[in-house]
């Protein structure tokens, strides 16, 4: 008796340590992750003074909003907001269209001269944007195009993003056991039903993730709007806050307070979806 | 009645007949992606092609053709040799950082438990946040007097060094600003795949007596090998390709001892204005990483077993 | 495969043509301007009214107070006026890759040395005659130097340059009272302002409280300048990085690598000056002293700062009142490429009149005597240091010393970058002062034209 409960009251503390150990682990990663956020956060919210002082303020003091309103009332930054939002959402509902249709054919549909056509997408993500970024501008101005949101939005849709979500899709629809296509053509379904119905919805967890690396790749994008856009009127949320520095240097608080509200209700949003995305990922029980 | 021989012909048919309209329709799919990347990527990456081959001035109005000329001055140029190995520097060091630890990170937090979708977001935060931004935060962190770790350490009584004017540690930290920004990404593709792994295999082995450690290199390392693959070739494109940090941290300094190559065709192109030669260096840059993917996708079939 | 292969041949080489193309039409164009010039201008007050493209950096606010100050050449010229912004860390990058394609704004900025590919590449027009020509300009009024400053050996005028001005040294009064330490202005007064003096003051802080910064030589947003952050004490003592007319390296002399030791020691070794990257700002109270110029005290004044704080100027080096004190230039450029490159020289020649450089001087102070002489200059309102300080800080230097500048090359860029990236590793102790010296005159003389 005595060496069962032994036994069972070691095990119960093996686990306790266990968990406490992973506990500390996971707060030590947070706090390293996090502790750059939360110095952005708090110093959009201080005065310009307290913004440089030294030692470093931890907690403002006085909270103030004067930064914020700075930015919606006196700069356009509503503006930019918006332009952010759009060309994103556009970018990414591309990117999804295209690269799940071609990563899907390159996956499961024979025809010729697919490896090769998928290995000069891939090659698509390997040439600097920095570099190829003269010729696309040149060709864009030629058209006319060139100060629009245009080319913000088709250059990496056909470009990075594109490449990427075509192979990352490609990698999901490879493990998407044949048979379940054979069964809808056999069923008569065309190739198009049997997209739409069948393989797009199992493929939420790749598809979600690629909306992410879409979405975000856009949003923090500085150097296509840079040098495509001339209008400030059309200006992004990232080329908006390298407006916040002239001749006398940076003004720290602008700039914290801008860049916070181009992160947090990103994160908010996938706290609110990395739930959903996880459990439909758990769930998906294909092999299981 | 028809014959075995004649219900076979029939299904071949039909199978050929769908062979063709197969073919027809991954056409069709690839259609869009493959013309809008031949325009907006195909042609920007020969027209470098071409301008390598030229003595392009961002502000001259003529261009010439210089042929190989470019890449002959590469050959002698110290920059960029010392570029070069920088760039791998910074690869090695980031790759199989970023591997083990991304790993680590999604087997801590793959399972539900109380607090990890809290964890999953602390380590997606840095993601979220656009490159310069988290450069210039961390360069007020690493500042060599008043910054935060030096701060940290004089109070213990620790001088701490220049870490961002030191030529050995710039490109290490720039290293470790890399990585923890990209965790997170890395993160969730292998949380997503390892959810895939059908919880029998683990069962099963369990009962058998396997311990954590061998399960999952047993069983969730090679179920999950095509992410593997995937966040491989990713990180050794991005590592390569590697810019914004470098930029917003050490601006390649101190002196060029933390110089990546597209920092270097950055300078070239933007500050000095020579845009072919700039535009050779891409190429050469460009050639490395088709070199190193395709070793890396040859490399796949011996250990990603379910493509055919 | 082999079709494919063919077509994307084809492509490519159309594309190249393409691209070759934009060169030539280019070359085509503005030669034929000089041609169209004149009849465009007066088309352009016959009736229609035509946009001009100004590109400044800064930001709406500035853009819109500048619409609004040419809102009378506006009208007298039937044209409107969008203002593009560029950020400044990226302007010359952008605005070169708009040169290149065609598609560059009307009017432009120029500054800092970096001005010389933009004229030697013929982008700009020449003022001169513009200017000279109408007796209610009065282009006289213009500082000789600073007007002739675009002029690369054919007496054109390729910039007005509307920025300009000396350093001054502003320190915190509040904290030197508490560390007992005589104050700069207390220097000044009995005429021991020198740069020993005030590296000793900075030593004298450092132990006091070493948090502190004792003095910052590099301005707020220059960090990285080594070529302007040391351009003043270098000619304080006799020294400098470049010759005149920048055909040679001299920071080599003795007097240049005593001045670089003098600099490392106040860093590394008696401590107290700003390590290099160290971004402290004079506003957050942390700087004993700092090295900041003219504009600079309007944003001391907007903000709400808790200590007292006054402003001299530099300190005297071995050379005494001979030391010439560093300016940069910006200008105002209208391009010579463009469709309505006279109109746009118009706007170059309105926007610099005395009247609106005056209106324009608390943010700009431009090389106009009228400007400099002004009261305006000088009695800035309440929250500034008085006008005499002001003066005496700003305006009486540049009178007493003079003023230099370092003449613009065409891979200034690159050669400013070299600079700074071999002054980094004498900072990281990689190298030693004679031989990261030694590196940095192997460096800039390549890129010497």
């Amino acid at each position: 008796m005595k060496i069962e409960q032994m036994t069972s009251k070691q095990l119960k503390s093996r686990k306790q340590m266990k968990k406490f150990l992973k506990y500390l682990v996971c707060i030590l990663v947070a706090a390293v992750m996090l502790f750059p956020m939360y110095w952005l956060f708090t110093t959009s919210f201080k005065t310009a003074t307290n913004v440089a002082k030294y030692p470093p303020q931890w907690w403002p003091n006085p909270w103030t909003l004067a930064n914020y309103k700075e930015l919606f009332m006196k700069r356009p930054f509503i503006k930019y907001l918006w332009n952010s939002i759009y060309v994103a959402v556009l970018m990414t509902g591309g990117v999804i269209l295209f690269s799940s249709l071609a990563g899907y054919a390159f996956a499961k549909i024979k025809f010729k001269g697919n490896n090769i056509l998928f290995l000069i997408i891939l090659c698509g993500m390997m040439m600097p944007i920095e570099v190829t970024i003269i010729p696309i501008y040149t060709a864009l101005s030629g058209l006319k195009l060139a100060d629009s949101h245009v080319g913000l939005i088709v250059a990496p849709m056909f470009g990075y993003c594109g490449a990427f979500g075509t192979f990352l899709m490609r990698q999901y629809f490879l493990t998407v056991p044949t048979e379940l296509i054979e069964a809808g053509k056999i069923d008569g379904a065309s190739q198009p039903l049997i997209f739409v119905k069948i393989l797009l919805p199992m493929a939420i967890s790749s598809i979600s993730t690629l909306v992410i690396f879409s979405f975000l790749q856009s949003w923090n994008d500085y150097l296509l709007p840079l040098v495509l856009l001339s209008d400030s009127n059309k200006f992004t949320l990232p080329l908006g806050l390298s407006l916040l520095s002239n001749e006398d240097g940076m003004k720290w608080e602008l700039v914290m307070a801008a860049a916070t509200f181009s992160t947090v209700p990103i994160l908010a949003v996938f706290y609110m979806c990395q739930q959903k995305f996880m459990e439909s990922l758990s769930m998906s029980g294909l092999k299981g | 009645m028809k014959t075995s021989t004649e219900i076979l012909s029939q299904k071949t048919k039909k199978h050929q007949s769908l062979n063709y309209r197969d073919s027809k329709w991954g056409y069709l799919f690839i259609m869009p992606m493959l013309l809008g990347f031949l325009i907006a990527t195909v042609f920007p990456i020969i027209a470098t092609f071409a301008y390598s081959m030229t003595n392009k001035n961002m502000m001259s109005r003529t261009t010439d053709f210089i042929w190989l000329e470019n890449y002959i001055k590469l050959f002698s140029d110290k920059t960029f040799k010392n570029t070069l190995v920088q760039t791998l520097q910074f690869t090695l060091l980031l790759l199989p950082t970023n591997l083990i630890l991304t790993l680590a990170l999604a087997t801590l937090l793959k399972d539900k438990f109380k607090g990890c979708g809290f964890f999953r977001t602390a380590v997606f935060t840095p993601v979220v946040t656009s490159v310069v931004v988290w450069g210039v935060l961390w360069k007020y962190i690493f500042q060599s007097d008043n910054g935060l770790i030096n701060a940290v350490l004089r109070m213990v009584g620790i001088t701490g060094p220049q870490w961002l004017m030191n030529v050995d540690l710039a490109i290490p930290v720039s290293v470790f600003v890399t990585l923890v920004k990209g965790l997170g990404m890395n993160m969730i593709i292998f949380i997503g795949a390892m959810l895939e792994v059908p919880r029998d295999y683990y069962e099963a082995s369990s009962l058998d007596g396997a311990t954590k450690i061998k399960q999952f290199f047993y069983i969730t390392l090679p179920n999950i090998a095509p992410s593997i693959f995937l966040v491989l070739i990713l990180t050794t494109i991005g590592s390569l390709k590697v810019f914004g940090q470098i930029k917003a941290l050490t601006e390649g300094g101190p002196g060029t001892s933390s110089y990546v190559m597209v920092y270097y065709i950055y300078q070239t192109a933007f500050k000095n204005y020579k845009f072919g030669y700039a535009s050779a260096i891409s190429v050469i840059l460009f050639l490395m990483i088709v070199a190193l993917t395709l070793l890396q996708w040859t490399m796949r079939k011996r250990w990603v077993y379910y493509e055919d | 495969m082999k079709k494919l292969s063919c077509v994307l041949l084809a492509l490519a080489m159309s594309f190249s043509l393409l691209a070759g193309c934009s060169g030539n039409s280019q070359k085509e164009a503005s030669s034929q301007n000089s041609a169209e010039n004149s009849s465009e201008s007066s088309s352009a007050k016959a009736g229609e009214t035509t946009e001009l493209k100004i590109a400044i950096w800064g930001d709406e606010a500035r853009a819109a107070a500048y619409k609004e100050t040419l809102a009378p050449f506006c009208e007298a010229n039937n044209c409107t006026v969008s203002i593009d912004l560029i950020p400044i860390g990226d302007y010359f990058d952008k605005l070169a890759s708009q040169l290149g394609a065609g598609t560059a704004p009307d009017v432009f900025w120029l500054a800092d040395a970096k001005e010389a590919p933009f004229i030697q590449g013929d982008w700009c027009v020449n003022l001169r005659e513009k200017l000279e020509s109408d007796p209610d300009y009065h282009l006289e009024d213009f500082y000789e130097d600073a007007i002739n400053s675009t002029d690369y050996g054919d007496g054109g005028i390729y910039g007005v340059p509307f920025s300009f001005g000396a350093r001054g040294i502003f320190y915190n009064k509040t904290l030197f009272e508490e560390a007992g330490v005589k104050t700069p202005q207390e220097c000044v007064a009995d005429g021991t302002w020198t740069y020993e003096t005030m590296f000793d003051l900075t030593k004298q802080i450092h132990e006091y409280d070493s948090t502190k910064i004792g003095v910052k030589l590099w301005c707020v947003g220059q960090i990285t300048n080594g070529v302007q952050n040391f351009a003043d004490i270098l000619s304080a003592y006799g020294a400098n990085l470049l010759n005149e007319d920048s055909t040679e390296f001299i920071l080599d002399s003795e007097k240049g690598l005593a001045v670089t030791k003098m600099v490392y020691d106040a860093i590394y070794t008696t401590g107290g000056h700003a390590k290099p990257g160290d971004d402290t700002a004079f506003v957050s109270g942390n700087v004993a002293m700092a090295r900041e110029t003219y504009s600079y005290m309007k944003s001391m004044a907007n903000g709400d700062i808790e200590f007292e704080w006054d402003v001299v100027p530099q300190p005297y080096g071995g050379e005494g009142k001979n030391g010439k004190l560093y300016t940069g230039y910006a200008y105002w450029c209208a391009n010579a490429s463009s469709k309505q490159a006279d109109l746009a020289a118009e706007l170059v020649k309105y926007i610099t009149t005395s009247e609106n450089l005056l209106a324009w001087c608390s943010t700009f102070m431009s090389p106009r005597t009228s400007v400099m002489e002004s009261d305006k200059i000088i009695n800035l309102g309440d929250g500034y240091p008085s006008a005499d300080k002001v003066k005496a800080a700003f305006v009486d230097s540049i009178e007493e010393r003079g003023l230099f500048t370092y003449r613009g090359t065409s891979q200034w860029t690159l050669i400013q970058t070299v600079v700074e990236q071999n002054y980094e590793m004498i900072w990281a102790g990689a190298v030693s002062i004679e031989d990261g010296v030694a590196q940095m005159k192997e460096d800039v003389t390549a890129l010497l034209d």
